[in-house]
């Protein structure tokens, strides 16, 4: 229970650094993202980061609680 | 928030949203979940040339990490899954060139209308069957399952036939390629029925296939134009937190129950069928 409750918390942490700065990077983004090979590279590398973020907050506040 | 390469104008909170929910559906029952997020995007007044490669693009980075957590969780069998894929593939061309036939004789309305209420029955039975039931089934225990030869398959701890497998592979590859919706709502139950996988490993192997045939679809897409990474790379944020959640839910409730909480995708399945019989445009 504990467990999910820091999964959740995580979550939300990292989707609300996400959206603060995603404005901020979106031009960029946009740009890279005109090649289609590295579009398609970026949402593989993306979905593992935002993964492997969520599970290293979600350890972090487990070690801290 | 403004996506240049389509021309979305929509919050990034609504798009982030939307991912969570489809990467929940996703880990949590093997889809892709192309059905709703292709509609909501056009809802949100994505052109609809571009609908259907972002989402798939969605759906293989998110896909990806489901299938990660479902491997963790020891629900992906590799063998059953590369068994598998080449029987999709196979299927899919057939049914795509079966389409082409089936137009010169007018006749795709009718075997889609029966294919729709094939989807409608599935949906039934999933919500009647193991009533009463306390125990799920032994793994193996399939209608096709007796079918020679077999194959081990290591982590569904079971034989599977062989026969059964690629069966099932072409005639779910067939049904996509002939009707191009629906055919994803199928291969779960296809497996835990026809070949008696486990629930949980019939959910993390289907996700080895959607992330192979979305990848291709989101590649083939992409080559003409039709990706808006940007709004699929927002959308994917809340996808993978979903696809998180949804594979874990796999892991706290009984095979039964996680069949019958399915039983509305191959509804909607059925829906999206109708919908394009309807001349509606494609989503």
């Amino acid at each position: 229970m504990r467990t999910l409750a820091h999964e959740t918390l995580a979550s939300l942490l990292v989707l609300a650094v996400y959206l603060a700065a995603i404005p901020l990077i979106a031009e960029d983004l946009e740009l890279v993202t005109r090649s289609m090979i590295l579009g398609l590279a970026l949402v593989f590398a993306q979905a593992l980061a935002i993964d492997g973020s969520v599970r290293l907050v979600s350890r972090l506040l487990g070690a801290l609680s | 928030m403004n996506f240049p390469a389509s021309g979305l104008e929509a919050s990034p909170f609504v798009l982030v949203a939307i991912g969570f929910a489809v990467g929940l559906l996703g880990g949590a029952f093997g889809v892709g979940g192309g059905f709703l997020a292709g509609p909501a995007l056009y809802l949100l007044g994505m052109p609809l040339r571009f609908v259907v490669g972002t989402d798939l693009a969605l759906i293989a980075g998110h896909s990806l990490v489901a299938a990660r957590h479902h491997h963790a969780l020891g629900n992906v069998d590799l063998r059953l899954a590369l068994a598998l894929t080449p029987a999709t593939v196979v299927g899919v061309e057939l049914g795509a060139r079966t389409l082409e036939a089936l137009k010169r004789r007018g006749a795709v309305d009718v075997i889609a209308m029966a294919y729709a209420l094939l989807l409608v029955a599935l949906a039934v039975f999933l919500l009647l069957e193991g009533r009463g039931r306390k125990r799920e089934k032994p793994a193996g225990e399939g209608l096709l399952s007796g079918l020679p030869p077999h194959l081990h398959l290591k982590v569904a701890r079971m034989k599977g036939s062989v026969v059964a497998i690629l069966a099932i592979g072409l005639a779910i590859g067939f049904m996509g390629g002939l009707l191009g919706a629906g055919g994803g709502s199928l291969r779960m139950p296809a497996l835990v029925f026809l070949l008696g996988v486990p629930t949980p490993v019939a959910v993390g192997t289907d996700l080895f296939e959607v992330i192979v045939s979305a990848t291709y679809g989101a590649f083939t897409h992409a080559l003409k134009g039709n990706v808006d990474f940007l709004a699929a790379l927002v959308m994917q944020a809340g996808g993978v937190v979903g696809a998180r959640f949804g594979a874990r839910l796999t892991t706290k409730v009984r095979g039964v129950t996680l069949r019958r909480a399915f039983a509305p995708i191959p509804l909607i399945g059925a829906g999206l069928i109708v919908w394009r019989l309807l001349g509606r445009p494609e989503l």
